[in-house]
């Protein structure tokens, strides 16, 4: 890396941050050339997302500087990334839903006359902005009952507005169709010419091919390389993505061969539509077999989860549970039919982050810990409690501690314990494997595969291809909704190509 | 052609009526089912006295309307109102000139309200937490003030000051003093939530407050604020009723949380944050006050009046709550 204290250079040097367990970003290196489109890529939990919300002030860094334009910063704070017209449009919308379209696109940045909001003046800013990005929308409706996509392109108007010379973009074009993200390309690629230098952070390589003047892959919270797009090719990216290492680390002989040959349809999924982006989604799972579903986020792979489970509401299709019509999907009808769910977001739904590792045990099947008694007693908690950590190697001092101080594999360790529990039939693994570090995830892996051999079906989501590859037997595709391909025995970078093109 | 063609997006602006609409509806046709039964009721004079009788409780409404829209709701503010108008009282016994005392009494609900705001910041508790103690201090800091009796102004020289003839009605004035008062009220409650940066900030907080601070809002300075508010408005409501009423007991207060909030929740403002209407929750306070002057009116035992407005509570709520789920599930 070369020494750049020259002005026009965003430089950022040894930067660091952990949570809890995860080491989110690794003593990263990185320059930023003034006035050009830098995308940045990584799989999930490569330290892309923390690293933007620390350049913006959302996230205050352990360790390390941000130098900008000659400046160097300790840390850049929400006030000071406004200074220095750093502008930043989250991937998870930071947008207000009870508010309207014009609120939203001066977030305390309102133009005032005197003491009072001066909309007017404020529509006329929004109008040519709104134009530009070609979002056609009433400025009075309220946020929350417009469509996902439009409220992005509304985020993304927000941040345009404050006419940032660094501007952040998280997974823009996430709920986007094809149109719009052409459009949203365009405006990106002619944001240079204006002075505004744009960090463009994305799964898709094709978006990050067409737009972007310069690549950095990131890996594990440090950087891979960085380089100019002209000398670089797909291969090369993916490569860099993926890494040499882990190959080795993740071993091979997970993969397992003893699927019951015409096993039972554990599962059987027809037509499935919802009222989000599922369009038409079919799907088998077998007794004793680990299938994947891979997609980009957007794509209906992240909703396909939680909407078997019944925890969000279908619109048509057929669900079948062993040769039974699942009439009437909800989240009690999953746990009365065995069918478990380990939620991608384990913080919000998954655990109850203040409560021990005993409480957490006992949250899903109440009986069992009962002693023989009506009442729940606390010895039979604890016993159960000690028994599941013995049995999923949880690594916690004792029960008492707070699953929130656990690691984030131990964490999942917990989620996962908790519902084998009420022995599943069919386990749905939703990305269980976001924030954990490579040690654990051999070992969550090793559980899986235990599962799958004594004759479970897993349906297993996961954002990171490799592990699909590894883990599972078959793998569906699913891209805009749809279900366009069920593939076994690919490697990671014909996955990735599968789910881009 | 050749000129560049630049699509022109222009979306009409659908219509909407105001979002008070439907309140306002729900209240005249209560006025005129009760008029209808008994046609005195509609009498000017029993509609204004009416109004002014709830117009304390519609002040505070106005102002509640400002926490549900942070997300946050305080109990305590009738006990603010209670001890802001014994302090007030006992300064004015004590000698203290009127307006002075009129004065300590907003200044020290000002403060209890602030109190409030520092202790939510501080312990990281919800509002409602916090004020379910506090009422408690502050009821019993004016039980020991008032030495559990009323607080009475006897002397001539103060209760013929004017501060007391315009609010207890012995100046002439077509609508009564106070009745303007709370109006005017209003028009600066509206204009402060639905206008300045302040009111933005607060609604911003209540619909998103991880986005809020993201945007760079002092989330905490604005909950304190907004507390000292509902303290400070709390306080003029005390300092108007010992005008209004010549009079503080032990009581008084103690019986506003259920009218006001319902006042506020019947107005069209929701609870989870994010939204609210002052001037709806100005003809909320009137519906209650028609529910509860109009049973009496009807020759109902007065007792029903909480019963039926408990019951009104419950159906405003419920009517939202299912237009919600609906244009959610059908979006």
């Amino acid at each position: 890396m070369s020494s750049a204290s020259t002005h026009g250079v965003i430089s950022v040097r040894s930067l660091s941050k952990r949570y809890g367990g995860v080491q989110a970003l690794d003593s990263l290196d990185l320059d930023l050339g003034r006035n050009m489109v830098h995308a940045i890529v990584g799989e999930n939990g490569a330290g892309k997302s923390t690293f933007m919300k620390i350049l913006s002030g959302g996230v205050i860094a352990d360790s390390g500087t941000i130098e900008i334009d000659g400046v160097i910063y300790p840390q850049i704070t929400v006030s000071l990334a406004r200074e220095l017209g750093i502008g930043i449009m989250y991937q998870e919308l930071r947008l207000f839903q009870h508010r309207d379209v014009l609120t939203n696109l001066f977030p305390d940045r309102e133009i005032r006359r005197g003491m009072f909001i001066a909309r007017k003046e404020m529509e006329e800013i929004a109008r040519p902005v709104l134009q530009a990005i070609g979002l056609k929308v009433d400025l009075y409706a309220t946020l929350g009952d417009l469509a996902i996509s439009d409220q992005q392109l509304i985020e993304l108007a927000r941040v345009m507005i404050e006419k940032p010379s660094l501007l952040i973009l998280d997974e823009p074009t996430s709920a986007l169709n094809a149109r719009e993200s052409e459009r949203l390309l365009e405006l990106v690629r002619q944001l240079p010419a204006q002075g505004t230098t744009v960090v463009y952070v994305s799964h898709r390589l094709d978006e990050v091919f067409a737009v972007a003047n310069q690549i950095s892959v990131m890996r594990n919270g440090s950087l891979v390389f960085s380089r100019p797009t002209t000398e670089l090719d797909r291969l090369t990216v993916i490569a860099g993505i993926v890494g040499e290492e882990k190959s080795e680390r993740i071993s091979r002989d997970s993969k397992h061969s003893n699927v019951a040959v015409g096993g039972v349809n554990l599962l059987q999924v027809e037509s499935l539509k919802n009222f989000g982006q599922i369009r038409d989604i079919s799907l088998t799972v077998r007794a004793g077999e680990i299938v994947g579903v891979a997609g980009l986020i957007g794509s209906g792979a992240d909703e396909l989860l939680e909407t078997l489970f019944g925890a969000k509401p279908i619109s048509s299709g057929v669900i079948t549970l062993e040769g039974k019509i699942q009439d009437s999907p909800s989240t009690q009808n999953s746990v009365k039919e065995k069918v478990a769910l380990v939620p991608a977001d384990r913080k919000r739904v998954g655990l109850m982050m203040d409560r021990s590792v005993e409480d957490n045990f006992s949250h899903v099947a109440v009986g069992g810990h009962t002693n023989g008694t009506v009442l729940i007693t606390k010895a039979g908690l604890t016993a159960r409690a000690a028994r599941l950590v013995e049995r999923f190697d949880v690594k916690t001092e004792n029960l008492d501690i707070r699953v929130g101080n656990l690691s984030g594999g131990n964490q999942q360790k917990v989620v996962i314990g908790k519902w084998l529990e009420i022995n599943p039939r069919l386990v749905l693994l939703d990305d269980p494997t976001r924030g954990v570090d490579i040690g654990a995830k051999s070992e969550l892996f090793r559980l899986v595969r235990e599962m799958a051999d004594s004759g479970k079906g897993v349906l297993f989501r996961s954002t990171e291809i490799a592990e699909l590859t590894y883990l599972c037997d078959r793998t569906y595709v699913i891209k805009n909704g749809v279900t366009t391909r069920e593939v076994s025995d690919v490697g990671e970078a014909e996955l990735i190509k599968l789910i881009n093109e | 052609m050749l000129t560049e063609f630049t699509p022109v997006l222009k979306v009409k602006k659908r219509f909407k009526l105001p979002e008070e609409t439907s309140v306002v509806i729900a209240l005249l046709i209560l006025i005129a089912i009760i008029g209808a039964l008994r046609p005195t009721f509609l009498k000017p004079v029993n509609l204004l006295n009416l109004s002014a009788s709830y117009a304390i409780a519609a002040l505070l409404a106005g102002c509640i309307v400002f926490l549900l829209a942070m997300g946050e709701i305080d109990l305590s503010f009738g006990w603010i109102l209670n001890l802001s108008a014994v302090l007030a009282g006992l300064a004015m016994i004590a000698g203290v000139p009127i307006w002075i005392s009129v004065f300590i009494g907003i200044a020290a609900g000002t403060a209890m309200g602030a109190l409030n705001g520092v202790l939510t910041v501080v312990m990281r508790l919800p509002l409602i937490i916090v004020t379910l103690g506090t009422a408690s201090i502050f009821q019993g800091t004016s039980l020991i003030s008032n030495k559990s009796g009323s607080v009475v102004p006897t002397d001539k020289e103060i209760t013929g000051h004017i501060f007391f003839r315009a609010l207890g009605g012995q100046i002439d004035s077509p609508v009564p003093i106070i009745l303007i008062f709370v109006v005017l009220a209003f028009f600066v409650l509206h204009l402060t939530l639905h206008k300045t940066r302040f009111g933005y900030r607060i609604l911003a907080i209540g619909s998103n407050p991880e986005a809020a601070r993201l945007a760079g809002i002092p989330t905490k300075k604005i909950k304190i604020q907004v507390c000292a508010l509902m303290g400070g408005v709390s306080g003029v409501g005390g300092v108007l009723f010992l005008g209004f009423r010549g009079a503080v007991d032990p009581s008084t207060g103690g019986q506003m949380l259920l009218p006001v909030v319902a006042a506020a929740i019947i107005g069209g403002t929701p609870l989870s944050g994010g939204a609210g209407t002052v001037w709806g929750s100005l003809f909320g306070a009137l519906i209650v006050g028609v529910i509860g002057v109009g049973v009496v009116f009807i020759g109902i035992n007065a007792v029903w009046g909480t019963l039926v407005t408990g019951l009104v509570i419950i159906f405003a709520i419920g009517v939202d709550q299912i237009v919600r789920v609906r244009k959610k599930r059908f979006k």
